[in-house]
């Protein structure tokens, strides 16, 4: 099959991987700078006999990808800061009932109504604790487009196999902008979808795990299981409890799903980190140009390195440990007032001196603002 | 003869959590009656709910369940049945879930005229929480938001379901079971959005706090302050003053139905590329 | 298949008319109910200390009873049942739910 090449924007790109990953249903509301993903999708979708809904508001949607997803449709919403918020809490509910979906927030500024034309990188933190309560959320956070699409399908396959919400963070300037790529083809990725239970309906449970598993078999609605899904603490015939032991261990196992697959659900890029004295952590599109002040400095005698998360939550703790025992310094570059620097902080674990270079505002921080604070630490 | 619930039960969850005399048992037992006079199938038909003591229900019905966050049921349910639309999506929910915080997933149903079917138990109160008032709850009722009586004025939910664009509206109460059976079976057969409005009885709550703590005190209020379809039609205005219609309101066949329309839709969207894909490059 | 055990679901039928009631005396919150709203005064609420509210309805009179249903309807707990005697015949008749058909339908 010959390859596509392909000029698309961020938000184009999201939607036509979202649909090679097998995504058949969308639930939106207008938002900008995410519009556009409902845009393609309300195109698409028909095409390939899916579904797309725009929702009365951004709630609505969250529910309905959720209600869509236990009938057995891979489904997704997009959405910005505002929306967001707004979908907290069927963000947990989500979590609750551990029903694969996917979450596209294209970032802009905030908080608040913010700058909705402008980028921003301030929901970063959000994306972990946005909703109330124990859980645990997986977000992925992509800098060029090329690599959105292969990270959407990820965000699919890892809703799928951990029953989890996965966010996927952009920001207004990758939603936005455009570049030039080859289309993957199918043969360079692979899908995974939720395991089923192969036990009759007598003996299903729908939250019940075996032999030290973490994901219970998803069965789907209408297939002959009619199990019962409730945001209460339930047990694992999915009912509600409220025994204090059950609770508890169910909260448990479902923070472990994330917390001991770390080696399937990590993901980063290190540039010139092997002997970099000034570590620059960023993600998203300020990675970008941090890439660029790291060769920058590099040309000029600075040891400079990059660390760019790309799956941000759970957040690379080891690989920063790891890279800050080597280091003089780090510079965290995000387009917020501070927060992959409080990982950051938490993760090193050490005395090494941490620097932020934040900027918001809605434009980019650009690679000689960084250098600028490389070489004031270096 | 007799009639058998158990087949529709999850019986190993009885007794259920409603309060001696609840009119949510009656819904309940109405709706199963209903579904079995249409030869349904448990495993087609799916039950969803929000946030309150009706909305407990689904947890005791042998189908596929889903109790939401308060005041969404709509929205999940919508997803669902725009997947399955060859399924029986039901929704069953309290005046307050459903019309409050629920209120704008509600009218947009409506508009839609998703076949879906929405049953509101509508007591006038939000029991589970503790008996605050609710956008049904009448004027001058106290409440446990309300110690000095309710000054809002309140719904009419048929009149807010048949505005919005619902195409079946009813209305039941609790003292008839045969009435809202009948309802509730037409409502499910209907092909659109159905709304049956239930007045039902919350005497812990609502009733304590308005002097009818006994359910059938209560019971008896509601009956008295209805009147039914055909007798309502010969009454004027004054007359109907304070009086809530019972039975069918309103119903229309025609309008068509979303599943439906966006099944052309998608009908229409495969053809075009079928036929970009097949005509000569330029 | 009740969700309690069998001895707490107590049936009397009319030799007179056929008609029976049966009330789970487990599932019963003696919420007064149908023995208010029955037009015939068929049941009657009693004490019993070890039951719900310290209270069950019983069928105080079932030759009273017309098999209107309305009890069973407006029983809010699954606690009542009605069996109808089947038309034409005063007394005896099928009083298993399998009658009803249901089961052939699923």
């Amino acid at each position: 099959m010959a390859k596509k090449a392909v000029f698309w924007t961020g938000n184009e790109v999201a939607a036509e991987a979202a649909i090679a990953a097998g995504c058949r249903f969308f639930a939106g509301y207008p938002i900008t700078p995410s519009s556009e993903i409902a845009s393609v999708m309300s195109l698409r979708l028909p095409e390939e006999s899916g579904t797309f809904i725009q929702m009365e508001d951004e709630i609505a949607a969250m529910g309905a990808i959720i209600g869509a997803s236990l009938a057995g449709v891979k489904s997704m919403t997009a959405t910005s800061g505002p929306g967001f918020s707004l979908k907290q809490e069927n963000i947990g509910f989500a979590c609750m009932v551990e029903a694969p979906c996917v979450i596209v927030n294209v970032q802009r500024g905030g908080p608040s109504t913010g700058l909705p034309t402008h980028p921003g990188q301030s929901d970063l933190m959000q994306a972990r604790w946005g909703t109330h309560g124990d859980h645990t959320t997986v977000a992925l956070a992509p800098a060029y487009l090329s690599e959105l699409y292969f990270e959407m399908i990820r965000a699919f396959n890892l809703s799928e196999k951990f029953r989890v919400p996965v966010i996927v963070l952009l920001d207004e300037i990758l939603g936005h902008m455009s570049e030039c790529f080859e289309v993957p083809t199918p043969k360079e990725y692979t899908i995974i979808n939720r395991v089923k239970p192969t036990c009759p309906p007598e003996k299903y449970n729908p939250y019940e795990v075996r032999d030290g598993q973490l994901v219970p078999e998803m069965a789907s609605y209408f297939e002959g299981y009619r199990f019962h899904a409730t945001g209460l603490n339930h047990d694992k015939t999915g009912f509600p409890t409220t025994d204090p032991v059950v609770c508890h261990q169910d909260e448990v196992r479902q923070l472990a799903k994330i917390s001991r697959n770390r080696a399937e659900i990590d993901s980063w890029e290190e540039v010139m980190t092997e002997d970099a004295e000034i570590l620059v952590v960023s993600f998203g599109s300020t990675a970008r140009g941090a890439h660029s002040a790291v060769l920058e400095m590099r040309k000029q005698g600075i040891r400079a390195g990059l660390f760019r998360p790309i799956t941000v939550w759970p957040f690379p703790d080891e690989e920063v440990r790891r890279l800050a025992r080597k280091a003089k310094a780090i510079v965290v570059a995000e387009m917020n007032l501070g927060q992959m620097i409080l990982e950051v902080e938490r993760a090193a674990h050490s005395d090494i001196k941490i620097v932020g270079c934040q900027k918001v505002g809605g434009v980019p921080v650009e690679p000689y603002e960084i250098v600028a604070k490389i070489r004031e630490v270096a | 003869m007799a009639f058998d619930y158990t087949p529709y039960m999850r019986m190993s969850k009885l007794p259920h959590l409603w309060c001696p005399g609840c009119g949510i048992g009656i819904v309940v037992k109405s709706l199963i009656r209903a579904i079995d006079r249409l030869g349904w199938l448990k495993d087609d038909i799916a039950v969803v709910s929000g946030i309150g003591c009706t909305s407990r229900a689904p947890g005791y019905l042998d189908m596929n369940t889903l109790h939401t966050t308060h005041g969404r049921a709509i929205s999940f349910a919508t997803g669902i049945k725009l997947v399955r639309p060859d399924k029986h999506v039901i929704v069953i929910a309290g005046d307050g879930d459903m019309v409050a915080i629920g209120g704008n997933h509600f009218i947009h149903a409506c508009r839609r005229n998703i076949d879906i079917t929405c049953i509101i138990n509508n007591n006038n109160i939000y029991g589970m929480t503790g008996g605050q008032y609710s956008p049904t709850t009448p004027r001058g009722a106290k409440a446990s938001s309300a110690p000095w009586g309710n000054m809002e004025p309140c719904f009419d939910l048929t009149n807010l379901a048949m505005g919005a664009g619902a195409t079946y509206v009813a209305r039941g109460q609790v003292n008839n079971g045969v009435q809202l059976e009948r309802l509730i079976r037409d409502g499910l057969g209907h092909h659109g959005f159905s709304v049956i409005e239930v007045l039902s009885n919350c005497h812990t709550q609502f009733g304590r706090r308005n002097k009818l703590p006994d359910p059938m005190q209560l019971i008896k209020h509601i009956q008295d302050k209805t009147v039914p379809k055909s007798k309502a039609e010969k009454m004027d205005s004054a007359e109907l003053a304070g009086k809530f219609v019972v039975g069918e309101l309103f119903r229309d066949a025609d309008r068509p139905e979303f599943c439906d329309e966006y099944a052309k839709l998608q009908e229409r969207a495969q053809a075009a590329t079928k036929k970009k894909a097949a005509a000569p490059v330029a | 298949m009740s969700a309690t055990p069998a001895d707490s679901v107590v049936l009397v039928k009319s030799e007179k008319t056929g008609h029976a009631i049966t009330i789970d005396e487990i599932l019963c919150k003696g919420c007064t109910i149908c023995v208010e709203i029955c037009p015939k005064d068929v049941l009657e609420m009693v004490d019993a200390i070890d039951r719900w509210e310290g209270a069950t309805a019983r069928v105080k009179d079932i030759d009273a009873c017309i098999a209107c249903f309305i009890c069973e309807h407006e029983c809010p707990d699954f606690a009542l049942l009605v069996y109808a005697a089947p038309k034409g015949e005063e007394s005896g008749g099928g009083l298993n739910g399998e009658e009803s058909g249901f089961l052939d339908r699923q």
